[in-house]
């Protein structure tokens, strides 16, 4: 591998790992907020990055303004899907929600579907989602031409994770929203409005779907029902291998996770010139047997259960 | 005496099981009320009940004249009850001064009488700020300064945090977890402290400082509703005391009475 | 004439309840009856369907057993052991391909018939084990992930090896059975519907003996309490395990007993995906009650109601001026099976076959009521 494409790959690389970051910090948020494992995160992120490819293809949208709405319906969604179907659900087992969450997917799928002929009119690769800044500008890394858009989605997913860590260690709220992982029932006893806190970490988590979906779909032809499956997939290992516990630990896995799995399609296709899909079935076999040894992952803990 | 906090004719109930029957107390300001009895009780029950953790089934409660019966827990805490849950419940996760931290989630600014200012916090503020209510002198602090108030008092009353505030707080003994719990409590400056079998599991020596702590406490005007299990210690610093059996009240008085009839600490609270 | 009638509700009732007594008496003790009875019913509702107006409404009832035998299997795990497994759909998906590459044999020669199914069986059993093996270190939800991942895998080696991409036509009964004679009776769909129940109802029987064996009360212990289990000297992983490598194999049937019945295996990643491992997660948990006819409730709500119903009813063939075309509803039946869902963990935690108990205790309170009034009434 040259050097050259190293560099270029290695900023691809970067992106990726970032949008799978966004992803695994939502799952993360409200697995220690809610105690339940979303698999409708990435079903959620696709869902309103729809509504900006709907808005950008059909009526013109710029994609900021596209986003900007997108994340409001997100938020939207996050708060609908708190009162109507977890919060009700409080008393449930973690499998239970798991499987509510799960309810949730084909809800939001079969709503894509219900075909008004918009799924039709995203995916038409003439119609692709514009990226936030078009290729044409360029920014020269190491004698490199890196698309500032894949520079902007970097920096923005990094400064995004930072403003939400910061916020978690540092403020008032953010310490309401450790200490509701912590042990809710006590949280509330200090007097922490618990409800609002798991409430507003379904949106946030909602809103970073989003990002991810839509920074995903500028690099593809546009927007599918399965545009966030892979990863979501990722982000689940990701925080499995990080540890459900931390919040930083499945943040850095993700990184490591979306980092190798585009660096390892690279050298598959260059250096042993086999299909790239083979590289993802590599690194995910790869991790289930770290699992396999490490079942609570690499940051993570066994879970102290009293008897 | 003004009551503080005023239940009157309590029933809660687990599905079919009740769990309190008609239960009434009263807390008049200022003192310490003990609620003793056997596990099973209902002490626990009852605690919860008037934190609002257990929604009731009827009866109501009465804090500072004021119906709260209804009111949901986050909104009490704010209003004033500090309740430290039994077996601690201290946040593991956390450090040591995180967990005191958010203990004083819900402060405002307030007016405290100068005695229950700790000394650092009045020299700074002066005497300028000083308002009177007839003889009571007021001192008005604002949000912060009410917070670093409540943690230079917990630090002066439990040194031993301090020395630990960036520990977490899993690494802590039983005993300095229970104070860390009371500390978390008092960083809300609580006018009611609601306590929930604090010598539960602690050494006979540790007990002894927890209860003296207590009473010190009470020196500064906050109210206290201790549940315990460990009777003769409760009653020696309570000023009245209600004794609990299968979710009723079978018997009540002045502490010190209470202290000295043996049929009572025979037949219902053991040796 | 109304102590006339009253007499012969009377004498109807006392005949009709002698027989349902007399039926009780034989299906306890030999309870498989029960499946037998069930089967033979679903042979005569297909019989009904397949000679009716629409007779294309057999294929419903084929996937409709055939998906609630899977659901079954899974519920060795869900109901038993409160783990849920997702990789449900790509190991039927990989038995269904697997028959079609043994039995057309572009790749690796052609194999027979029946040999191929047991082929399938052995690598599903393989594959079941895989799985286990990961149900021994994993617990709750990383155990969940995990199966996820494995169907995932599943599917891009798959891809990568482009196993699956000779085409789906997959012709197996004689209808062209590449000139194996021994099937050519298999002349129509009437038989594959028939085999479909013969096999079904055979599995499930098969499941239930399981049940109600040693190896099934632990699982049933297991369910109960696994602390409890443990302190009796059960190894709940081992049985964890089993459960793992016998939902594999039902899985699998499922996948040979789909391109048998169909002629074709669907592709892999628009059929077998993770939303038909929801759906089947749907009929269990919408089912509920680890009982086969639970599955066949599951599996009547959750693919028969949107499938007879939603499909056909103009009113979900909106007409939207907006775009001046029409467009059917498609996405409704998955919108439909996720509510269920979600209603189903809210309200019914152990399945919308509980409403029919529910029921049966309510009528019996007021059967027992209006018995106690007449007694009163004798007594006056």
């Amino acid at each position: 591998m040259t050097f050259e494409a190293f560099i270029t790959t290695f900023f691809i690389s970067l992106r990726h790992g970032s949008i799978v970051a966004l992803a695994t910090l939502g799952i993360v948020l409200i697995y220690r907020t809610s105690k339940a494992t979303n698999f409708a995160q990435g079903m959620i992120g696709t869902f309103n990055a729809y509504v900006a490819g709907y808005l950008m293809i059909h009526h013109g949208a710029s994609i900021w303004v596209a986003t900007l709405v997108a994340l409001i319906t997100a938020f939207i969604t996050g708060v609908i899907i708190d009162k109507l179907f977890i919060r009700p659900a409080s008393k449930s087992s973690a499998v239970g929600k798991q499987i509510m969450t799960l309810g949730i997917i084909l809800i939001l799928v079969g709503i894509m579907n219900m075909n008004f002929g918009l799924i039709g009119r995203v995916t038409n690769t003439n119609n692709r989602v514009t990226r936030f800044i078009p290729t044409t500008q360029t920014v020269s890394i190491f004698g490199q031409n890196i698309p500032w858009d894949t520079v902007f989605v970097t920096v923005l997913a990094m400064v995004l994770m930072g403003a939400i860590f910061w916020f978690i260690q540092k403020t008032r709220w953010g310490l309401g929203v450790r200490v509701t992982a912590s042990n809710e029932p006590v949280a509330r006893l200090m007097g922490v409005p618990t409800r609002t806190i798991t409430m507003l970490s379904w949106s946030v988590a909602a809103m970073l779907g989003t990002i991810a979906g839509i920074a995903l779909a500028s690099t593809q032809g546009g927007i599918t029902v399965g545009l966030l499956i892979g990863v979501q997939i990722s982000a689940f290992f990701a925080a499995v291998l990080g540890g459900f516990q931390t919040f930083h630990g499945p943040v850095i896995m993700a990184y490591v996770l979306g980092f190798t799995l585009r660096m390892s399609r690279y050298i598959m296709m260059t250096v042993f010139a086999q299909s790239s899909v083979l590289a993802d079935a590599l690194i995910y076999t790869l991790v289930l047997v770290v699992l396999y040894f490490m079942p609570y992952g690499i940051f993570g803990k066994a879970p102290v259960r009293k008897v | 005496m003004e009551s503080l906090l005023k239940v009157n004719d309590l029933y809660v109930s687990y599905g079919p099981i009740k769990a309190l029957r008609g239960i009434s107390i009263e807390v008049p300001k200022g003192s310490i009320i003990a609620i003793l009895g056997s596990n099973g009780a209902g002490k626990s029950t009852l605690l919860k009940s008037l934190t609002g953790l257990i929604p009731s089934e009827s009866g109501t409660v009465h804090y500072q004249g004021r119906d709260i019966t209804k009111s949901s827990v986050e909104r009490i805490t704010a209003d004033g009850i500090s309740h430290v849950p039994e077996g601690r419940e201290i946040f593991n996760d956390l450090t040591v001064y995180e967990n005191l931290k958010i203990g004083a989630f819900t402060i405002k600014a307030t007016s405290l009488p100068p005695e229950a200012v700790h000394a650092s916090i009045r020299k700074r503020v002066g005497s300028s700020r000083i308002t009177k209510h007839g003889d009571d002198e007021q001192l008005r602090l604002n949000k912060h300064e009410v917070y670093e108030n409540n943690l230079a008092r917990v630090y002066e009353l439990f040194p031993v945090l301090k020395e630990r505030t960036n520990q977490l707080a899993s690494t802590l003994s039983g005993g300095e977890m229970q104070m860390l719990a009371i500390g978390r409590a008092l960083m809300g400056t609580p006018t009611l402290l609601v306590l929930d079998e604090p010598s539960l599991g602690l050494a006979p020596l540790i007990v002894k400082r927890i209860f003296e702590v207590i009473k010190q406490l009470n020196g500064y005007g906050i109210s206290v509703l201790l549940v315990e299990q460990n009777a003769l210690q409760a009653l020696k610093i309570a000023d009245y005391a209600y004794v609990l059996q299968v979710g009723e009240i079978v018997k009540k008085g002045v502490a010190k009475v209470l202290a000295n009839d043996r049929e009572l600490i025979e037949a219902y609270l053991g040796k | 004439m109304t102590k006339k009638l009253k007499k012969a509700l009377t004498f109807f009732d006392h005949h009709v309840s002698c027989i349902s007594r007399r039926v009780h008496r034989v299906l306890s003790s030999i309870p498989q009856l029960q499946f037998v009875l069930f089967g033979l019913a679903m042979v005569i509702v297909g019989y009904i369907v397949y000679t009716g107006s629409s007779p294309g409404n057999i294929n419903v009832l084929a996937i409709i057993m055939i998906y609630s035998m899977v659901a079954l299997g899974l519920n060795l795990l869900l109901g038993y052991g409160g783990l849920i497994s997702l990789s449900t759909a790509p190991v039927m998906g990989l038995a269904a391909h697997g028959m079609r590459i043994l039995v057309v044999g572009e790749q690796f020669g052609q194999v027979n018939y029946f040999l191929a199914i047991v082929i399938v069986l052995v690598l599903s059993v393989f594959m079941g084990l895989l799985i286990g093996l990961l149900s021994l270190k994993m617990e709750g939800i990383y155990l969940a992930i995990a199966t996820l991942f494995f169907g995932y895998i599943i599917a891009e080696l798959a891809g990568a090896f482009e196993l699956f991409s000779y085409g789906q036509s997959a012709r197996m009964g004689a209808i062209t059975f590449f000139g194996d004679t021994s099937l050519s009776w298999i002349h129509d769909i009437w038989t594959l519907y028939l085999i479909v129940v013969a096999t079904v109802t055979l599995v499930v029987i098969g499941l239930y003996n399981i049940l109600k064996s040693p190896t099934g009360r632990a699982f049933m212990a297991i369910s109960r309490s696994q602390h409890a289990a443990l302190a009796m000297g059960i190894s709940v992983r081992r049985y964890r395990f089993l459960a793992f490598v016998i939902s594999t194999v039902v899985a699998a049937i499922g996948g040979i007993l789909y391109v048998t019945f169909r002629q074709r295996t669907g592709a892999f990643d628009s059929r077998w995906n993770l939303e038909l491992s929801l759906i089947l997660l749907a009929i269990v948990v919408v089912g509920g009650l680890k009982s086969f006819f639970g599955m066949f409730l599951g599996a009547m709500i959750i693919i028969g109601i949107p499938e007879f119903y939603f499909e056909r009813i103009e009113a979900f063939i909106i007409n939207r001026g907006w775009f001046g075309e029409s467009f059917r509803m498609l996405g409704f039946s998955d919108v439909f099976a996720g509510l269920m869902i979600v209603l189903a963990i809210l309200f019914y935690p152990r399945g919308a076959i509980m409403i029919f108990y529910t029921l049966k205790a309510k009528l019996i309170a007021l059967k027992q009521r209006k018995a106690g009034r007449d007694v009163s009434i004798d007594v006056e």
